[in-house]
């Protein structure tokens, strides 16, 4: 591409900055941010604790039960702002303008994608650190090992890139907000839940079918996020299928390869699917 | 210069513009007239590039289908809806679209400071009344300095008094020698604005010139209403229908003591004099000249007709 159809970064960089400061600003971004730091801290063991009836060194496994948590958790308020990011634009009449001026349709998604990912990652980075400070120290932690922590918390982010490209996907092909909401709400309940319960029929059906496994994992991101997660925190000593079936067939340290890599393309997929549809379409 | 040649436009099956040619030329400003859901707003995003449309449309001599972020450069698009973020500050509203354009954060403090909105900088624009919402909307426009200007409905969502300043704005970028091209369904925008009207309906231009020629193609005419002292009789109103034809009069009507005659501007004189020569008590006379909504309501029903 050259001349006019270069992209451009600092256009790019300009409707990052915009996504972030608009996201601050935002009064429901807040209140998720809160919910999501509350529900990683699990509302039970904080109940318990206010009553002094437990305390938070009992609380098991923070460190991967926080993590787990954040990847679905985040998730839900990733695509609760990320397929309202174009959707609500168009309804308030910014968009046409937006697209008036000398900027590309791709820098737009981009640029929404840059600014939403650091604005989400930063308030589950408050809320996760929030919700573990009390357990620096700890011999938990140290036992996991400060390159596996970060490779968690790397992890953690990739499975919001991920959830936030498919949001911005559904963001682009929405006609309304609350169709938008509806999507998102479907497609976060299908990969966390409808789908390991719809699947789990499938896998004991198809015992012997590791192909069937391996499309199992590879084809939800909620998925794989978690067992990357699992196998960085507690990988053997560890009751899920996934986790055991990626360690038979590809073995520990041969597993973060794949599973690092899927996370990538999961974040690829709908982001040129949603430039692709973005450029489609017209408002 | 904007020159449209050939133009179509198809939402789906639903054919919104119909083979549209004309040209805006450098320093000339255009009113778009047509009643809602003519095509006019189509016609601007096809101009800007924002939608897909067969023909061809270039913009200082670019092709809008391939130059359209050097097009969108030198065009300020005014969109009927509010623009604004409503989380963002004044000034950060302001500054987004400033940076967009490469324009200085001075330039921002400026026109922060021109649209009198200084104390309001730091405030959400959520938080702000119709009327500050509306100055900074006009505050992000006039941010711009680019040869070509779009509007599209620009007054619909303006109280009284930002109508005039708009007016006055787009009066004194015409004196800067803008080319303006402006869309509205409201005939009182064209007065003092418009050089040439151009009357869209159905996606198709019913008329294209100015708006005295506009009066002139739906034959409108000055209509002149007399109250006579007392009923007429036969023999005058006889005598009073020939002097009217003699002075070029095609149309008038007697009823009780109500005379209405329609004419031509420049007959006006002729008639009066036809009146006096009648020997006619006048109680009361009116003169209503042709207005722009009944000719714009007569060629756009005729063009709905076809």
């Amino acid at each position: 591409m050259k001349g006019d159809d270069r992209v451009s970064i600092s256009s790019i960089l300009i409707i990052a900055k915009k996504e972030i400061k608009d996201s601050i600003r935002n009064r429901w971004f807040l209140v998720l941010s809160s919910i999501f730091f509350l529900l990683i801290l699990q509302i039970p063991y904080i109940i318990l604790m206010l009553f002094g009836l437990f305390s938070y060194e009992n609380v098991p496994g923070k460190t991967g039960i926080f993590l787990a948590y954040a990847i679905s958790l985040g998730g839900l308020i990733t695509v609760i702002v990320g397929s309202l990011s174009i959707v609500s634009e168009k309804e308030q009449g910014t968009l046409s303008y937006l697209l008036s001026q000398p900027v590309r349709k791709i820098e737009i998604i981009i640029g929404k994608f840059m600014g939403l990912l650091l604005a989400i990652s930063l308030m589950m980075s408050i809320g996760f650190g929030i919700a573990m400070l009390p357990s620096i120290g700890e011999a938990e932690i140290n036992s996991i090992g400060l390159e596996n922590f970060v490779y968690g918390v790397v992890t953690m982010f990739g499975a919001t890139a991920v959830m936030l490209g498919i949001s911005l996907a559904i963001s682009v092909v929405s006609g309304s907000k609350t169709m938008a909401i509806s999507l998102a709400l479907f497609i976060w309940l299908f990969f966390t839940t409808i789908y390991d319960s719809g699947f789990l029929g499938t896998m004991l059906i198809a015992a012997d079918e590791t192909q069937a496994y391996f499309y199992f994992i590879f084809l939800n991101p909620i998925e794989i996020s978690e067992v990357l997660m699992n196998m960085l925190l507690n990988p053997i000593l560890n009751p899920n299928l996934s986790v055991n079936f990626m360690i038979n067939y590809f073995g520990i340290g041969g597993s973060f390869e794949p599973l690092s890599l899927a996370i990538l393309v999961w974040v690829i997929i709908p982001l040129v699917f949603s430039v692709i549809e973005f450029y489609s379409r017209e408002y | 210069m904007i020159e449209v040649e050939n133009l179509s436009k198809k939402y789906g099956k639903v054919k919104i513009i119909y083979d549209l040619s004309f040209k805006v030329e450098k320093g000339e400003v255009v009113v778009l007239l047509g009643p809602n859901g003519a095509g006019k707003s189509t016609l601007l995003k096809c101009i800007l590039g924002l939608v897909r449309y067969n023909g061809e449309i270039r913009v200082n001599g670019l092709d809008v289908k391939k130059k359209g972020r050097e097009i969108r450069r030198n065009i300020t698009y005014i969109p009927q809806q509010f623009i604004l973020y409503p989380n963002l500050t004044v000034e950060d509203n302001l500054k987004f679209y400033a940076n967009i354009r490469g324009i200085s954060q001075n330039t921002v403090n400026q026109s922060i400071e021109k649209s009198k909105l200084e104390h309001f900088a730091n405030k959400r624009t959520k938080e702000l009344s119709e009327g500050l919402r509306q100055r900074l909307m006009l505050a992000i426009v006039s941010l711009t300095d680019t040869p070509i200007l779009l509007f599209d409905e620009p007054t619909s969502n303006l109280d009284f008094k930002r109508v005039l300043e708009f007016k006055e704005m787009v009066k004194e970028e015409a004196k800067n020698g803008k080319t303006i091209l402006l869309s509205t369904h409201l005939l009182s925008d064209i007065n003092d604005i418009s050089e040439k009207v151009i009357v869209m309906n159905n996606g198709k231009f019913v008329f294209n010139g100015n708006s005295e020629d506009l009066l002139k193609k739906t034959n409108m005419k000055t209509e002149i209403t007399l109250t006579i002292h007392e009923e007429l009789n036969n023999k005058t109103r006889a005598k009073i229908k020939d002097l009217l034809h003699k002075a070029g009069v095609e149309n008038e009507s007697i009823k009780n003591e109500f005379l209405t005659i329609s004419t031509e501007a420049s007959r006006i004189i002729s008639v009066l004099k036809a009146v006096e020569e009648a020997g006619l008590k006048i109680k009361d006379f009116r003169i209503s000249e042709p207005s722009l909504a009944k000719a714009f309501l007569e060629i756009t029903n005729e063009s709905d007709e076809r």
